[in-house]
């Protein structure tokens, strides 16, 4: 499935009812404080309790978390976990509020030939590993990274290969060999 | 020793201690660079990635059903928790809710879980800091909870008890009452090492004052599970964002958070150990309300595009597994986040300021389990080439290496 088809059918947003009442409060508040900083048609809340997706803009993300941590008392750093779009690359940061108990979940759209959006793990020091895995597998670069080291995939592995991209070839047949089931034939041992 | 005024005092030199990545403490890789001044641990680096197993990207080419059994082996200790979490992810995605009687069984499989997790770590930290009767002891009240899963799903250690839309095996009646009793020696023998961290100097001075975590650190930092418990940070995803029976557990309200205020690893310790009695109440709470019913519904193996983010407290802290299917039976993206990836950037802070011999304590502190961490192997022969080597060429090297070089006695 192409990235743009996928990106309109996987959103499931919930009815505006009682049940999901906290999680609308909350993406009410966030629409109209930040209303320039978010791309509002992929802001929603989905059917499953307690979760809240916000698209922000990759260079007014440093403002939209210290706004999340100003005025909604965002500490709990969950993961930064990648996507791959197709043309656009995606990084999505997963905080949970405590004291409203709703995981809010932060993406970021960066273009596939140039991705890169400014580091956030000098505001939140608990990102400071997943940013480097997510230079690794996915090469979004967060931009003024502190610490900017191979943390995951072996020293010898080549830079510009980046495993978790979908178009990711597999050059040296890695993938295929993991999967061989069977005893082999003795002469190619 | 004629005049003293022009004696050098020589101060002892920074020196950098590499530990890992095989180190015989850990038993997992990881590499801790350690600077020292004289036994003062100045700095520490972290280094993972060393057991790195492209999980992930293997799962992508997977089936949901498949994904179940491959995701179970990310780690031994706490299989059930990443089995069960993919099940509830799938189910999220697919928008369909299992039978009551599935969610009591899940639960109580992942409560199991965290009883012999923990006194598995128990049983390490009292070895790490040289109490070894103790630890024996541990692992042999261990066993009762070992036994109690195999009786329950056939396993004793990947219980593979999830599937989507429900768990495989019941929890027959006859096997209640063993349970119960089951769940009252534990117990009793876990009061009692209650009472043997609290009151056993040669394990209470070890660990009290020891790799202090502070809250606003632990919290800055992102610290999940008895790590941030232990430094009294409220987290706890039984608690915060129940699922499953954790929903009806939470409603009877006899069950509350467990913190502690002390921040060191005397502080980890009581967290485990009352969790752990904790958890054995609750599974007895769960054998007791168990509803009848069936236990598995039928899902369709295509699931619908979705993206879900599933959350859990395993034994060591919270697991995530963000879903987006995309209207196949195979995922679209998983990621995985283990407890222990968590921890780890709070741990370089954690070891300043403490003493070397204090350091595989305060590693053990926060129960690692490198395993969940880390998610690709390739085994590299040499510094170009990569080789990975299937099972089954392992044991015909072995072979022929054992028949080259036989033993002295044969």
């Amino acid at each position: 499935m192409s990235g743009a088809e996928a990106e309109v059918t996987e959103r499931r947003p919930a009815e505006r009812d009682e049940l999901h009442k906290r999680e609308y409060d909350l993406l009410d508040t966030i629409l109209q404080d930040m209303a320039d900083a978010v791309v509002a048609e992929e802001c929603y809340v989905h059917v499953q309790p307690r979760r809240v997706f916000v698209r922000v803009h990759p260079d007014r993300l440093r403002e939209f978390i210290r706004y999340m941590q100003r005025e909604h008392d965002m500490w709990q750093v969950s993961t930064l976990s990648g996507r791959d779009l197709g043309d656009d690359l995606q990084a999505n940061y997963h905080f949970f509020l405590n004291d409203k108990k709703i995981a809010i979940t932060i993406k970021v759209n960066v273009p596939r030939d140039k991705p890169e959006y400014p580091s956030i793990t000098d505001l939140v020091p608990g990102v400071d590993f997943v940013e480097n895995e997510i230079r690794e597998m996915f090469g979004i670069v967060p931009v003024g990274h502190p610490n900017p080291r191979r943390c995951e995939l072996p020293e010898n592995w080549p830079g510009e290969e980046y495993p978790l991209r979908k178009d990711w070839a597999d050059p040296r047949g890695l993938m295929k060999r993991s999967k061989t089931t069977g005893p082999r034939p003795k002469e190619e041992l | 020793m004629t005049s003293t005024s022009n004696r050098t005092v020589v101060i002892p030199p920074r020196v950098s201690i590499p530990i890992g990545p095989q180190h015989p403490a850990l038993k997992e890789p990881a590499m801790f660079k350690l600077t020292v001044e004289g036994e003062l641990i100045v700095d520490a680096e972290v280094n993972i990635g060393y057991n790195h197993r492209g999980v992930e990207k293997l799962a992508e080419s997977n089936t949901h059903i498949q994904n179940l059994y491959l995701l179970a082996r990310i780690c031994g200790i706490c299989s059930a928790t990443h089995n069960g979490n993919y099940a509830q992810a799938v189910e999220s995605a697919a928008e369909v809710e299992i039978p009551e009687r599935a969610r009591y069984i899940r639960t109580l499989i992942w409560e199991l879980d965290r009883i012999h997790s923990h006194i598995l770590w128990l049983g390490v930290a009292f070895h790490e800091v040289g109490f070894d009767t103790a630890f024996m002891y541990t692992w042999r009240d261990r066993e009762v909870a070992m036994d109690m899963l195999e009786s329950i799903s056939g396993n004793r250690v990947h219980h593979d008890m999830n599937t989507v839309g429900g768990v495989r095996r019941d929890v027959p009646d006859e096997l209640v009452p063993k349970l119960l009793r089951g769940f009252d020696k534990l117990k009793e023998r876990m009061r009692y090492y209650r009472d043997v961290v609290l009151h056993e100097k040669t394990f209470w001075d070890r660990v009290a004052g020891v790799g202090i975590l502070e809250t606003d650190v632990a919290k800055k930092m992102g610290a999940v599970g008895p790590t941030a418990r232990g430094s009294n940070v409220p987290v706890d995803v039984r608690f915060n964002d129940p699922t499953q029976a954790y929903v009806p557990m939470m409603d009877t309200g006899d069950f509350e958070m467990i913190l502690n205020d002390r921040c060191d690893v005397a502080g980890r310790t009581i967290v485990r150990v009352e969790e752990t009695i904790q958890a054995i109440e609750m599974c007895s709470w769960l054998v007791k309300n168990m509803p009848d019913g069936p236990i598995r519904e039928r899902v369709r193996p295509r699931i619908q595009p979705n993206e879900v983010l599933a959350r859990h407290e395993a034994p060591r802290g919270e697991l995530i597994h963000y879903l987006v299917t995309n209207g196949t039976d195979k995922p679209e993206r998983i990621k995985v986040r283990a407890p222990t990836h968590a921890n780890w950037v709070s741990m370089a802070h954690t070891l300043k300021g403490n003493y070397l011999a204090d350091a595989p304590i305060i590693l053990a502190a926060i129960d690692p389990c490198y395993s969940c961490t880390d998610r690709v192997v390739v085994v590299d022969a040499d510094e170009q080439k990569m080789e990975l080597v299937p099972l089954d060429v392992l044991r015909v090297r072995a072979n022929k290496w054992y028949k080259e070089n036989p033993r002295r006695d044969e």
